[in-house]
């Protein structure tokens, strides 16, 4: 990791869960943003591009597939993590277009997977 | 004879002498009687003989005659003998006419005969020829009558055809072996909005086009109809195939297209195809319920998993420890089953279609392993990978991690602490070979044949820790055929076993 300290947006309508999420990342001295919605997410985006984003695809209002939208038309190139659990062919097909690093099922991992999985992209 | 002494001799002798003069004399007088009767003779000899001479010239007079009558006869012989001849000839002659007449003679009575025959054979021809006449007759109109029947029969099976080719709810296309249109049904008709009056004639990928998923046109060139006049053999759609009706709507089929063989020879093709609007509904209905389900169950569940997980990670009592273990353990178990549910609802979908991208295999390896790296680590097992650089199929990523991540968690699962697990990945031919690899109980040879059977496990699973539902490998089996690759085991009890997978690069 590079000195600057790195920009993690998390997405995520849960607050459980993004509260989970944005422990473990800032116990590996992650700077976190959290929106629960997209339109937040677009946002933070706009202000304060983060280094890596972790998308949850089923929000309220503005979901995630709007975000991913918004990235390639503003043709951003921060990595992203898709966290949901959504894992039907048409959601996975249509992030494959929005060029998604990976796509987790947040039911099949633990949070502290969430960590190795982010690292690997902050490098 | 004249000796003296001898006196008596010559008496005797002159005795003797004296009887032989008399004899003399006898012989003399006899003699001259026998001359006497010579001349007697002679003369009569004479007389004879001018007898016989007059009779000669008598007869030499009658020869002469005779002669001459000899010769005349002799002459006449030879006239008769001409005669008798020619009357020979003559006769032969006759004989051959009188053969020839006789032959004439036969020929013309066999003539007759023959005549007498065939007027009677024509007698009896003309009497048959009546009688076929009138069978003919008979015949015709039981024929005509046979032919109206057939023909009301033919008409009747015809309208029967055409009734039953008019019932079939799938459309039918019937095309000669350059793909143009012989016939069609009324279903054809109701799908496509088409008469038949319009397609017959036509080129069907001229009236008829099929498109992709993504309304792309698939070419005349991959179209199931020329495959088949090609291949000559019958063949499914597989995938989803749409057609355009004439208001230039889409909607899906399901196709079959058959060669028409008459003979030996080939004629063209039979398509038959069935609207599956319907189905895709009830897929679509069924896969977005799965995945609304599956996303309702999973929402709660990831936040039991993750506290649990977070617990874990606390200072707590070695009890409470134990317990947070099992449950943790027992939320993800919860998850996997919940995966493997949904798979297998995808699996039984219509038409499941892998979708085909470009998988860097290397970066697949790394993250199934570590998706089950708590799992390894908390088995005490070591796991080792080795990939040959720049592997990058072209095949479905997901079914991919789903075979890699059940392979990969059944090693870890039936491997005792201690045990070592190996992914290996490499470039076989035209196939990318996977091997995943443990040093685990294995699989006991009796029970080897029942994979994949749904819901198998092993009989020598006695590890509590090592909770299975045996489906699994059932779906892995599913799933390899789905993305055109063969799977295989070699398995020792208690050395372990070695999975093989073997896909298209």
């Amino acid at each position: 990791m590079s000195d600057r300290q790195k920009h993690v947006l998390v997405a995520e309508d849960e607050a459980f869960l993004l509260e989970m999420i944005r422990k473990v990342l800032s116990k590996h001295g992650i700077r976190v943003s959290t929106a629960t919605n997209g339109q937040e997410a677009i946002d933070i985006i706009d202000k304060d591009p983060p280094d890596l984003l972790l998308l949850d695809l089923l929000m309220p209002q503005v979901d995630g597939f709007a975000v991913l939208q918004h990235r390639k038309k503003e043709k951003m190139k921060f990595p992203v993590l898709v966290c949901t659990n959504l894992s039907d062919k048409k959601s996975i097909v249509k992030c494959s277009d929005f060029d998604v690093n990976e796509y987790l099922i947040k039911s099949d991992i633990d949070d502290d997977q969430i960590w190795s999985a982010v690292e690997k992209y902050l490098q | 004879m004249s000796k003296p002494r001898r006196t008596t001799a010559s008496d005797t002798l002159a005795i003797k002498l004296k009887v032989l003069a008399r004899e003399k004399e006898e012989v003399r007088r006899k003699l001259v009687i026998s001359a006497k009767e010579k001349e007697n003779v002679r003369r009569k000899l004479m007389v004879t003989a001018k007898k016989l001479r007059l009779k000669a010239s008598q007869l030499a007079v009658t020869a002469k005659e005779k002669e001459h009558v000899r010769r005349k006869l002799v002459v006449t012989a030879k006239e008769k003998e001409s005669i008798r001849r020619t009357l020979v000839v003559t006769a032969k002659e006759k004989e051959n006419v009188r053969r020839k007449l006789m032959v004439t003679a036969k020929k013309l009575h066999d003539k007759a005969a023959q005549l007498a025959v065939t007027a009677k054979e024509k007698e009896v021809v003309r009497r048959t020829l009546v009688e076929t006449a009138k069978k003919l007759k008979i015949s015709h109109e039981t024929l005509e009558k046979k032919v109206l029947e057939r023909t009301k029969y033919c008409e009747e099976l015809m309208a029967k055809d055409e009734a039953i080719l008019a019932s079939i709810g799938d459309g039918l296309i019937a095309t000669d072996k350059s793909g143009r249109i012989l016939l069609v049904n009324k279903a054809f008709e109701r799908l496509l909005g088409w008469k038949e009056t319009e397609a017959r004639g036509r080129f069907l990928s001229k009236i008829l086009p099929m498109f992709d998923a993504n309304g792309t046109i698939i070419s005349e060139a991959q179209s199931l109809v020329t495959k088949v006049l090609k291949e000559r053999s019958m063949t499914t759609s597989t995938g989803t195939i749409f057609y355009k009706r004439k208001d230039g709507t889409l909607f899906p089929v399901a196709i079959t297209v058959a060669p028409i063989f008459i003979g030996k020879e080939l004629m063209g093709a039979v398509k038959v195809f069935r609207d599956i609007t319907k189905e895709k509904e009830i897929d679509k209905a069924r896969s977005e319920f799965m995945a609304i389900a599956s996303h309702q169950l999973r929402t709660p569940l990831t936040a039991i998993r993750w506290a649990l997980s977070s617990l874990k990670r606390e200072n707590l009592p070695e009890e409470l420890k134990s317990m947070l273990h099992t449950a943790h353990e027992t939320s993800t178990q919860m998850a996997v089953t919940i995966r493997r549910m949904l798979m297998i609802s995808y699996l039984e979908e219509s038409a499941t279609e892998p979708e085909m991208t470009q998988v860097d295999l290397k970066a697949v390896l790394e993250k199934v392993v570590r998706l089950h790296d708590a799992h390894r680590q908390r088995n005490g097992l070591e796991i080792e990978v080795l990939c040959s650089e720049n592997l990058l199929p072209e095949t479905d990523e997901q079914l991919l991690i789903e075979i890699l991540d059940n392979l990969l968690s059944n090693a870890y699962k039936y491997t005792p602490r201690g045990g070592n697990v190996k992914l290996r990945a490499t470039l076989q031919g035209e196939m990318i070979r996977i091997d995943v690899a443990d040093t685990g109980y294995g699989i006991p040879k009796e029970e080897q044949r029942k994979i994949p059977k749904k819901f198998f496990r092993a009989s020598n699973i006695a590890s509590p820790a090592a909770s299975g539902t045996g489906i699994g490998l059932y779906m892995v089996y599913n799933i390899v055929r789905l993305i055109g690759g063969t799977i295989s085991f070699v398995s020792v009890e208690n050395k372990g076993t070695t999975f093989t997978l073997l896909f298209p690069s």
